[in-house]
């Protein structure tokens, strides 16, 4: 017959129980804590980060517009501490063919043999677009040029031909002249067009854009944007956020504001923005972008609280003189 | 038999184990998490490079322009550098020749490493040659009294040395331009055409106009000379000295070739050498030829033979004698004093040629970023 025996071993005591459940809820506790802490940490990291890359989104982006202004060729409608308004040029070519009478110009094709890089643009300019066209004046002296300014009435797309960039430009050699290769025409208004607006006088595709600190319908704060242009309805568009959130609007002296512009000129003088006669002297754009995190962590050891993070950038107008 | 149990089943182990799992899932989210910032902010400061690199090119093809560029090239032609940063950075500068004194430059910037770990960036600049507004009164502008006598041609009809290109719009100037406090006293079978051949104006008078020219001056065209000759001295024999079938620059007796190889010949190696010729105080030149800008901060005399094509300012006087002399272009004698009194004997010859100072003006100045809207995001 089989007998177990339970090798003398005795049972537990309900003083060991206790000791073992008070032990275990010690590690367990640890164990939550440790692991309450570690979440912490990543909500914390992530909320740093994601601040962190709100402000850095910023920092690349705007400057990149900024950097473009013609300050003294007036292309600052309005500027603030939260806020700045002007042209934004969002692409470039060269006028290889110019039809005074019927009011339009042609650039040359994108690709040339040659390699030259006369036509770039971050989007195919549209009607209602504006441009900008280097008048060399009457005479061959720098001080009768001039930019002149038309609207586009409209954008043609042509199959390449000696039409609208011959070879005598220079501009385009034979091999760049193929129905395939394509030119642009672009009509202009208002008539008529400067007489000496010359084969090869750059041309600049620009519009109006404006950019904001403003306090969305979820109460957050975040740099907005809109754009503008005759002839279009309406004439802005509403604006849209493209980055943030961010700190809530400040005024300069608080050093808190969300996005904050400030404005030099070439000396380094700080510009009053309400001074209207200053949006032609700024040759420096400072940008400082301020942003919070939505949670509390904990990185430094210093306990839990929200991450503050900033980013102060210059930036140099390339097209100040 | 008796069976011993040694094992008790627990928990311990699997918490433990379940612990380190959530732990390490957390952990690794956030070493993910910084990965990313890290890479974010890798990826800003390789931007920042590019955008460095391509500004950087742009600027180190500016520093070193060379003058023969300006014309060298026809328009539409292409002319390509590729720097190599000391960081490792690579700027490949492309700069095309563009009609009325023009050059587009499109740059592209790359900073150091394998395509997939390097960023790009373009910007293009619109440069403008900074060429000299000149007002150029007539043949000869002087502020002092002139005296021309003996078989001397004064001419400010325009006319066009031969193998030279045409100027755009041509137009007759007046012979000689004088102040209206000045004389000018023509003798012997000497002969004053222009538009008029003697033009009495307050502008002959006016040091701006020998000294300022609008985008640029005297001073700083002076400080951008090629060639600086110490006053006082006495050059023959000027003319162009060819190497190796180069042109030669060092030498001070170069300057340049005016006299054009006529098709089918090919050019010669010295036409494309514009110098500006600055002499810190009297020259006295005979015999040769040459080209470009000769600034004289005292009196110029030539005494024979001697031909230059384009533009003279002295601030003193001229004084032109013996036979030969020929200066094509336009003279400017300031007669900053009031014993500068200018001379023009002999058979010499002084000629206005529009084509000749275009030429020579833009062939000498260095490019600038083309007003107010030059510069340009390329995408």
């Amino acid at each position: 017959m089989l007998r177990i025996t339970r090798g003398g071993r005795a049972g537990l005591t309900l003083v060991e129980l206790m000791i073992v459940v008070v032990l275990l809820g010690i590690v367990g506790a640890g164990i939550v804590s440790v692991m309450l802490r570690q979440q912490k940490f990543v909500r914390g990291t992530t909320d740093l980060i994601a601040t962190r890359q709100q402000i850095r989104e910023i920092a690349a982006v705007l400057p990149a517009d900024l950097r473009g202004i013609s300050s003294v060729g007036g292309d600052i409608y309005t500027m603030s501490d939260s806020a700045i308004e002007f042209r934004s040029t969002f692409g470039g070519s060269v006028v290889c063919v110019t039809n005074v009478a019927a009011t339009w110009v042609s650039t040359p094709p994108i690709t040339l043999v040659r390699g030259s890089t006369f036509t770039s643009w971050s989007g195919v300019p549209q009607t209602n677009d504006s441009v900008l066209i280097y008048d060399n004046g009457a005479t061959t002296k720098a001080a009768d040029d001039s930019w002149q300014r038309y609207a586009l009435a409209a954008v043609a797309v042509q199959n390449g031909s000696a039409t609208y960039c011959p070879t005598t430009s220079g501009l385009v050699q034979a091999a760049d002249i193929t129905p395939l290769n394509k030119m642009y025409q672009f009509l202009l208004t208002p008539a008529p067009l400067s007489a000496t607006i010359s084969v090869g006088a750059a041309i600049r595709f620009f519009r109006r854009v404006h950019y904001r600190l403003y306090q969305a319908a979820d109460g957050n704060w975040y740099l907005g944007y809109f754009m503008c242009r005759n002839g279009q309805s309406p004439v802005c568009n509403a604006v849209q956020p493209i980055g943030g959130p961010f700190n809530a609007y400040a005024s300069p002296a608080a050093g808190t504001s969300g996005v904050q512009f400030s404005y030099f000129d070439s000396t380094g003088t700080a510009l009053d923005p309400t001074v209207a006669a200053n949006r032609a002297a700024v040759a420096r754009i400072r940008l400082v972008v301020r942003g919070t995190g939505q949670s509390l962590g904990s990185l430094s050891g210093m306990g839990f609280q929200t991450f503050k993070d900033s980013l102060m950038v210059d930036v140099g107008l390339r097209n100040r003189l | 038999m008796v069976r011993i149990l040694k094992s008790e089943k627990g928990m311990a182990l699997a918490m433990a184990l379940g612990a380190l799992v959530i732990i390490g899932v957390l952990v690794a989210g956030a070493v993910w998490a910084g990965t990313q910032d890290y890479r974010i902010a890798a990826n800003t400061v390789r931007q920042t490079g590019a955008e460095a690199t391509a500004e950087l090119g742009m600027n180190r093809l500016l520093a070193t322009w060379q003058t023969s560029w300006n014309n060298g090239k026809p328009i539409g032609d292409t002319l390509r550098r590729t720097y190599t940063m000391s960081y490792g950075g690579t700027a490949v500068v492309t700069a095309t020749r563009l009609p009325n004194n023009f050059w587009w430059v499109a740059s592209e910037g790359q900073t150091a490493g394998a395509a997939a770990s390097s960023a790009r960036r373009r910007y293009g600049t619109l440069w403008r040659l900074n060429v000299p507004d000149m007002t150029l009164l007539g043949a000869i502008t002087t502020q002092g009294t002139i005296k021309v006598t003996g078989n001397v041609t004064v001419n400010g009809n325009d006319s066009t040395p031969p193998g030279w290109p045409a100027c755009g719009s041509p137009t007759n100037v007046a012979g000689a331009a004088i102040s209206p406090t000045t004389t000018a006293s023509v003798n012997g079978s000497a002969t004053v055409n222009g538009n008029p051949p003697v033009l009495t104006t307050s502008a002959a008078g006016d040091s701006n106009t020998y000294f300022n020219y609008g985008v640029t001056n005297y001073q700083t065209l002076a400080a951008a000379a090629t060639l600086t000759i110490p006053g006082g001295t006495t050059l023959t024999g000027i003319g162009p000295v060819v190497s190796s079938g180069q042109c030669s620059t060092t030498p001070q007796t170069n300057w340049g070739d005016p006299n054009r190889a006529l098709a089918p010949l090919p050019p010669g190696p010295c036409e494309s050498y514009f110098p500006i010729i600055h002499v810190t105080g009297d020259l006295h030149v005979s015999t040769g030829s040459g080209q470009g800008i000769l600034l004289v901060d005292g009196s110029l005399v030539a005494s024979g033979t001697f031909t230059f094509t384009g533009v003279v300012i002295a601030r003193g006087s001229l004084q032109s004698t013996g036979n030969g002399n020929k200066f094509i272009g336009s003279v400017m004698a300031a007669g900053v004093n009031v014993s500068d009194n200018s001379l023009i004997a002999g058979s010499s010859g002084i000629h206005y040629s529009c084509a000749a100072v275009t030429q020579v003006l833009s062939s000498t100045a260095y490019p600038k970023q083309a007003m107010q809207r030059g510069w340009v995001d390329l995408y």
